[in-house]
């Protein structure tokens, strides 16, 4: 029961441009969150398509500020983003508003605070601000406070995303809904320590639940952490650790132990060509003897042209090795382009199952977003 | 952005003159925070020559290349000011290094040179590996720098600050100049 | 605009069911999944199949709806136990063969004041409770 309603971006092919670290555009060190104002100027900078040709002194100017120009103080960062998503269906054409957030990061000295709160027309429960069963809902997904140890750490406090594997703005990878550390709603309440120097960026977090779910019985205890080291400016590998426990799980309703160990890596070959990867064992203890399984998935990201992007996505997972549904698979081809100024429109075309749900019968799936931000 | 350069080293036990052969790699380091922005410049251009006590190595800093256009133009218009200051240039005493005579041996350690960017010499410390081949010597070195001593500006874009110390290093081969 | 068939995942079905039917609590997906994880082409319990065949379409909540009215002027009785499946729903009871009642255990509930909202009807009420016996 979780499903569609946007989420904060992360866009890591961005190695293709020489960026292992998320830290310069992100206020979240691992990226997925609001801008900084290098990212925003990167943004425009590197990622949209550019329809004349630019001069080599060329200068994002003030249409990369929030609200298209809005120019805020440095210790202030605002983002407002819209999302929606289009499903053909046989009789008509599905909308869900899958995001409306505002988010705003304060930066004084050696204190940070961010926040997010925006709304939701259906799914993101677990980002639930208020409990509407029936229709839309107040939504955060995002909210911590932080200190700055020195230039390297961060510590914060607060609802984040649980540091996991390749942090990105595919939101329906089977690697992050079986693992639950997508950006959407599977943000945890909890300390985290993060770090990050020229090669190395690591993460670790300390989960104490995800506070929009109750009772208490159904919130996880654990960590989740990764760390990555680039062996080139183009090339990234890492590792990624996750053990959470809940007293009775919100899916299974049972008493859940679950693991996810796994490798992932970023390679760009050439500045338009992207590879990313990622693979990790799942070890499940709900309600009887553990299970290991695997998740995982290798994608192909070419930028012909600068802002227009094609990928073509594989994917697996297996909640039981041992027993006799196998693997899910799936494959994606996806066309994303970031057309104008703050603005992006992604077309998807997959074959498989929505969800890791071994046994599930393949069937073609499409849809298009829509996203714009301020 | 910002910054310069190096090269380095040598000196045969004949004092004989010396080049650079083949193609050089120069490349400097610098760090932007917040978010540890790695930035990096590459270059081949690397000149030595030596006057018989003296070895020293220019950079064109015009050839130096981050990646990114933008940052380039900055780098050299802006901090580095290249039209009036083109290179950078390193030198140090031959007879400070100990050139390995026989093929495959190698000597390492570090020197003391003299760093000259932006029209500013200041003393820098060199750690080096000097290897003898069939042809010279293989030299790779590298070398802390501050730019702010040598009165380049600090660059600072789009809420990023770079650390003004930086890290320059090189690595080519030597011959003997005919 | 896309022209790719689709099916859809029905994550606001057991909110519709519960609201439409008064339930005293939501049903899980188990009530047409195989799992509580749900997921498209695992709906195979047996009441799935009858909301199909009384006209539920997928991600349609309107259909659902329709459903479960279609149901209930019909008196299946999927289980075959003798109770019709929509009274089984209002008493928090699984219509499925052999189903484990929904309400008999917790269920998880969503929204930062879901868990609060005891004590602030708590807090409410004293107010309230004040205000009338100060105009006393």
């Amino acid at each position: 029961m979780l499903l569609l309603a946007g989420q904060a971006l992360a866009y890591p092919f961005m190695i293709g441009h020489g960026y292992t670290a998320c830290a310069q555009c992100h206020v979240d060190p691992s990226g997925g969150s609001a801008l900084t104002e290098y990212g925003r100027g990167q943004a425009e900078i590197f990622m949209r398509s550019v329809y004349r040709e630019r001069d080599a002194e060329y200068e994002p100017g003030p249409v990369k500020d929030f609200a298209l120009g809005v120019s805020l103080p440095e210790w202030l960062q605002l983002q407002g983003d819209v999302r929606g998503l289009f499903i053909p269906q046989p009789d008509n054409m599905r909308f869900i508003l899958m995001q409306a957030d505002m988010r705003g990061h304060v930066g004084l000295g050696a204190f940070r605070a961010y926040g997010s709160l925006g709304y939701a027309s259906e799914g993101a429960y677990g980002a639930r601000v208020t409990a509407n069963d029936s229709g839309g809902n107040v939504i955060s997904r995002e909210w911590w406070l932080g200190a700055q140890l020195g230039k390297r750490a961060l510590i914060r406090g607060g609802r984040m995303p649980l540091p996991f594997g390749i942090r990105s703005e595919e939101h329906l990878l089977y690697a992050r809904s079986a693992t639950r550390t997508d950006t959407n709603d599977d943000q945890q309440v909890g300390l985290d320590f993060n770090y990050g120097s020229r090669k190395w960026r690591a993460e670790l977090m300390g989960i104490a639940g995800n506070f929009s779910v109750s009772p208490d019985e159904f919130r996880e205890r654990g960590y989740s952490g990764f760390a990555a080291y680039a062996l080139d400016k183009q090339l990234e590998v890492g590792v990624s650790s996750l053990v959470a426990h809940a007293q009775s799980d919100v899916e299974t309703l049972d008493e859940r132990l679950r693991q996810a160990h796994g490798l992932f890596g970023r390679y760009a070959p050439w500045e338009p060509v992207r590879f990313l990867a990622e693979a990790n064992a799942l070890v499940d203890s709900a309600g009887g003897p553990a299970t290991v399984g695997s998740v995982g998935y290798v994608q192909l990201d070419v930028e012909p042209v600068q802002g227009l992007h094609f990928k073509g996505t594989g994917e697996w997972c297996d909640t039981d090795h041992g027993d006799d549904l196998g693997a899910v698979m799936r494959g994606s081809a996806t066309a994303l382009w970031f057309f104008a100024p703050h603005a992006d429109l992604r077309l998807d075309a997959l074959y498989g199952t929505l969800f890791c749900t071994p046994g599930s019968e393949p069937f073609p799936m499409g849809m298009a977003q829509v996203h714009v931000f301020l | 952005m910002r910054t310069l350069i190096l090269a380095l080293l040598l000196a045969p036990p004949a004092l004989a003159a010396l080049k650079v052969d083949g193609k050089p790699k120069v490349a400097f380091f610098a760090v932007g925070n917040p978010g540890f922005l790695d930035i990096e410049g590459e270059s081949a251009d690397l000149a030595c020559a030596d006057d018989g006590t003296t070895l020293t190595c220019d950079h064109a800093l015009d050839t130096l290349d981050t990646g990114i256009g933008l940052r380039d133009e900055h780098m050299k218009t802006k901090f580095l000011q290249t039209e009036k200051h083109p290179k950078a240039s390193i030198a140090l005493a031959k007879a400070s290094i100990p050139w390995p005579a026989e093929v495959g041996k190698e000597a390492r350690g570090s020197v003391a040179a003299t760093f000259t960017a932006h029209g500013v010499s200041q003393p820098a410390t060199v750690n080096y590996v000097v290897k003898k081949s069939k042809t010279g010597w293989r030299v790779t070195a590298k070398f802390d720098f501050d730019i702010s001593k040598h009165g380049i500006e600090v660059p600072s874009y789009l809420g990023v600050t770079v650390e003004s110390t930086m890290r320059a290093e090189v690595s080519f081969d030597l011959v003997d100049a005919p | 605009m896309l022209i790719l068939s689709l099916a859809w995942a029905s994550p606001s079905f057991p909110a519709v069911v519960a609201e439409e039917l008064a339930m005293p609590c939501t049903p899980s997906c188990i009530l047409c999944h195989e799992t509580a994880a749900g997921g498209t082409g695992t709906a195979s319990q047996d009441f799935a199949g009858a909301c199909m065949s009384a006209g539920m379409m997928v991600a349609d909540d309107a259909s659902m709806a329709e459903s479960l009215a279609t149901l209930e002027a019909e008196g299946t009785d999927t289980d075959g136990d003798g109770t019709p499946d929509i009274e089984e729903l209002r008493g928090g009871q699984n219509p499925n063969p052999g189903g484990e009642d929904f309400c008999a255990v917790p269920q998880p509930q969503y929204g930062c004041f879901q868990g609060s909202a005891i004590v602030l009807g708590v807090v409410a009420g004293a107010m309230l409770r004040r205000r009338g016996t100060l105009r006393r």
